[in-house]
């Protein structure tokens, strides 16, 4: 076999597909990405995430400004202790709280600003706390911990600008409602799930 | 010629060591878990024909029910999930399935108007069976938050599919073509109920 051969087999073997992982879980992205993806990974703070965010947005994030910095607070509080302790197993209150929120949404009432302090504090704390990831320490940890925070605010700002934004017109607010109730559906089963006595 | 045969076993065997990953389920993890929910409203007839009905009537309905019946189905319907979770047995579920397809369908097709709680109550008892049936396939599930969180989807979806049509009650032909997909849906339920379906 010729060079010009060998080079061709060679170019051919490299040609070969391989799966591409996206979320191998999840070596080769970094520990910050790693943190980063975590909230859209755990499928139980993508839902708390969408409850609040729908909740704050729909009580006008004017009226509710101090919810949001007490929301902000709380996650910083949350991944600080998520610093020290390891799998404190919060994914039941992270649902209870988000079938909660989401059967707020749903019912849409005007709430009291103490209860949407009280309810951004909750979400805060528990989502930061529940981002420990036993495996890493040190800096590896300090990275993860950091971009789960940055995906925290920004997945809470997303529903939350929606919230904001579709609340001029009566069908947006159903399609607010509806939402809301789809994500107090689903944690309610989760959580019965939970509950439920293992077979 | 040796060397020819050399490199080409040489070849062959490179190609033969180089493995890709196997997957034996696919559908496995949070996708997975999401896929399997998401289909399992669609994939079965007697749920999307009731899941039809329901937007259906709620857009014959006008507002509030147009949002009222959409909301109050997945929360009911959580609650009779959550009983299928815990192993609550809730009698005749298919056929509670298929009965839901039978009244609902003939609301629309008879055009009935009944009191908003009413309504809602209808749904809703309606809503526990569905459930029920979600609710049982939860524990095996791939990963059961992404399943239910895919069965609540596609189950809103089947709403707004039938509030999209339903909402051509606004005009004459398109009332009548309403009430035709709701007698549809009746017949459908019974061919469920009698089983030629």
């Amino acid at each position: 076999m010729s060079g010009k051969h060998y080079a061709l087999v060679c170019l051919l073997v490299l040609l070969v597909p391989a799966t591409a992982l996206a979320h191998s879980p999840i070596q080769g992205i970094g520990n910050f990405y790693n943190g980063l993806l975590h909230p859209v990974l755990v499928p139980a703070h993508l839902l708390l995430l969408l409850a609040v965010g729908l909740f704050l947005g729909q009580q006008g994030p004017k009226r509710v400004e101090l919810a949001l910095g007490a929301f902000a607070a709380a996650t910083v509080v949350g991944l600080v202790v998520a610093w020290f302790a390891n799998d404190l197993g919060l994914e039941t209150l992270v649902l209870a709280l988000s079938a909660t929120v989401g059967l707020l949404v749903a019912m849409s009432p005007h709430i009291a600003l103490t209860w949407c302090v009280i309810i951004a504090l909750l979400a805060g704390l528990m989502l930061g706390i529940d981002s420990a990831q036993a495996e890493l320490s040190g800096q590896d940890k300090l990275a993860s911990l950091f971009g789960s925070g940055v995906a925290i605010y920004f997945l809470a700002l997303y529903p939350l600008a929606m919230a904001d934004y579709f609340n001029q017109k009566a069908w947006q607010k159903i399609g607010i409602r509806i939402v809301g109730s789809w994500v107090a559906a689903s944690s309610l089963l989760v959580l019965a799930l939970s509950l439920a006595p293992k077979p | 010629m040796k060397t020819r045969h050399f490199s080409s076993l040489a070849l062959a065997t490179l190609l033969v060591v180089y493995t890709s990953t196997a997957i034996a389920h696919e559908g496995s993890g949070i996708t997975g878990g999401f896929i399997s929910g998401f289909l399992h409203p669609i994939v079965g007839w007697d749920h999307v024909v009731a899941m039809v009905a329901v937007g259906l009537w709620g857009a014959f309905l006008g507002s509030p029910a147009i949002w009222i019946l959409p909301v109050v189905f997945p929360l009911v319907m959580a609650f009779g999930g959550a009983l299928g979770v815990i192993g609550v047995p809730v009698p005749a579920v298919e056929t509670g399935i298929a009965a839901s397809a039978v009244v609902l369908g003939a609301m629309v097709a008879f055009a009935v108007r009944p009191a908003i709680w009413i309504a809602a109550v209808i749904v809703g008892v309606f809503a526990i069976f569905h459930g029920h049936a979600h609710g049982t396939e939860l524990p095996g599930a791939a990963n059961p938050l992404a399943y239910s969180i895919g069965f609540v989807i596609s189950t809103g979806l089947l709403h707004l599919s039938g509030i999209a049509f339903g909402l051509l009650v606004r005009w004459p032909a398109g009332k009548i073509a309403v009430q035709a997909g709701g007698g549809l849906i009746a017949l459908a339920g019974v061919g469920f109920l009698t089983g030629i379906l």
